[in-house]
């Protein structure tokens, strides 16, 4: 390997003259990308003529300020935003049943034992196929979500957006946060499952006081069935079934906010 | 266990946001175009971070996701609907920046190689502004060296004034 790989002109390419347009070999020449051969003749030719090296200083001078013009550039950038924008999207790449950063790895240890048990309970549900199953998960998996977990992520529409849109795709069902509005509620996130090889849709919600609400949607054979209540795991549900998918909306806040809830979702989704 | 401890992309990306943002800039000349293409980058980039090779540059990685992100998502997008170039130099005066000599002439630079045809200015940006080699550059614009070094050379002529 000879320290002339790379290079625009080599030892064996040729010489200045051989043919290469004046101001390529000159721009080679200022950016180090001649060889030692073709840059000791093009020395030879500056030192005897004067204007070919006029023609490289003005080149040279060309790309002046340049790099300190992209500094100022880059200290324009909106860096805020999109710092928030990335931390969202990073912590909506972690494994969502861990707790926070701190004390991690004793954290871990419980969150595995924890989790066999779920998922030993899991696999059987899931393979029944039955809407009651389905809601049992969710009511699981919802007692690892509270206000810090929902609290802690920023809110950043565009997110959201890309997460509905691939949702929505999934579910062939239409979810624009419009639609998914509701009173005293911020939609936090929105996450696809899969529950019994179906796709399922969980959306969290966070109250202004009455702590996490989800609304979850899964292909469903039901008929049509009009909004029921009941409790589960300690939460309130409501559920109904409406064109081959199951909905539910469930969390600790009172029975008749969820069934507000319940009908103004009904009504657009 | 936070996957972003030992995950290096999860762990650089946000270091790199002004640079793919003032990238995104320069590809789109549209703040707002290159807002969304930093985001674009920064989701394919945590979905791909398992294709992040350790020991390489991270830079230079986000980098190639953007311009692939520009190339086949965002450009034919903006060509579909019309939308016009706006010169780099706006975004300073924007922000209010241009109350030093430092920024007033950096606004000068900067709308000079905005001013130069699409394929000069990623050229002079690759090279000159992030310091890639001829072989990394003409790897990254998917062109034989030959190219990047004719290119670099028309566009140091223009920004010289000795384009004839």
């Amino acid at each position: 390997m000879s320290e002339e790989n790379g290079k625009v002109l080599g030892t064996t390419t040729g010489t200045a003259d051989h043919g290469m347009p004046e101001n390529e070999l000159l721009t080679a020449y200022l950016d180090g990308e001649l060889g030692a051969e073709a840059r000791a003749a093009l020395d030879q030719r500056l030192a005897t003529e004067p204007a070919l090296k006029a023609r490289l200083d003005r080149l040279a001078s060309a790309t002046d300020g340049l790099a300190a013009a992209y500094q100022v550039l880059a200290a324009a950038a909106p860096r805020e935003r999109l710092e928030t924008f990335v931390a969202r999207a990073t912590f909506l790449r972690r494994p969502r049943w861990l707790p926070g950063r701190a004390a991690l790895s004793m954290a871990a240890a419980i969150v595995v034992f924890i989790l066999g048990a779920v998922v030993a309970r899991l696999i059987p549900l899931a393979s029944v196929h039955d809407d009651l199953n389905w809601r049992q998960a969710v009511a699981e998996y919802q007692g690892f979500t509270n206000t810090e977990t929902l609290a802690a992520i920023p809110d950043v529409p565009q997110v959201l957006d890309t997460e509905l849109k691939t949702i929505s795709g999934r579910l062939a069902v239409s979810l624009s946060p419009d639609k998914l509005t509701l009173p005293d509620a911020t939609l936090k996130r929105a996450d696809l499952f899969t529950f019994g090889g179906r796709p399922l849709v969980q959306l969290a919600y966070l109250t202004a006081g009455e702590g996490p609400v989800a609304f979850c949607i899964i292909p469903s054979d039901k008929p049509d069935a009009t909004a029921q209540f009941e409790t589960r795991d300690g939460f309130n549900v409501v559920f109904w079934n409406d064109d081959g998918r199951a909905y539910m909306l469930i969390g600790a806040a009172p029975r008749a906010t969820l069934e507000r809830y319940a009908g103004l979702l009904r009504a657009r989704v | 266990m936070a996957a972003e401890d030992h995950d290096p992309v999860m762990k650089g990306i946000a270091a790199e946001l002004p640079r793919l943002w003032r990238y995104g800039l320069l590809l789109s000349g549209n703040r707002d175009t290159a807002e969304d293409l930093v985001q674009a980058t920064c989701l394919r980039a945590l979905e791909r971070s398992h294709q992040f090779q350790m020991g390489t540059r991270l830079d230079r990685w986000l980098i190639a996701i953007l311009r692939s992100v520009w190339l086949n998502q965002i450009r034919a997008q903006k060509v579909r609907q019309g939308q016009g170039l706006v010169d780099a130099e706006a975004v300073l005066v924007f922000d209010g920046l241009r109350h030093t000599e430092t920024n007033i002439l950096a606004g000068q630079v900067l709308g000079r190689v905005q001013g130069l045809p699409e394929g000069q200015r990623e050229a002079v940006y690759l090279v000159y502004v992030e310091g890639l080699s001829y072989k990394e550059a003409a790897d990254m614009l998917g062109i034989p060296t030959g190219t990047v070094m004719s290119r670099l050379a028309a566009a140091r002529s223009k920004l010289g004034g000795l384009d004839t």
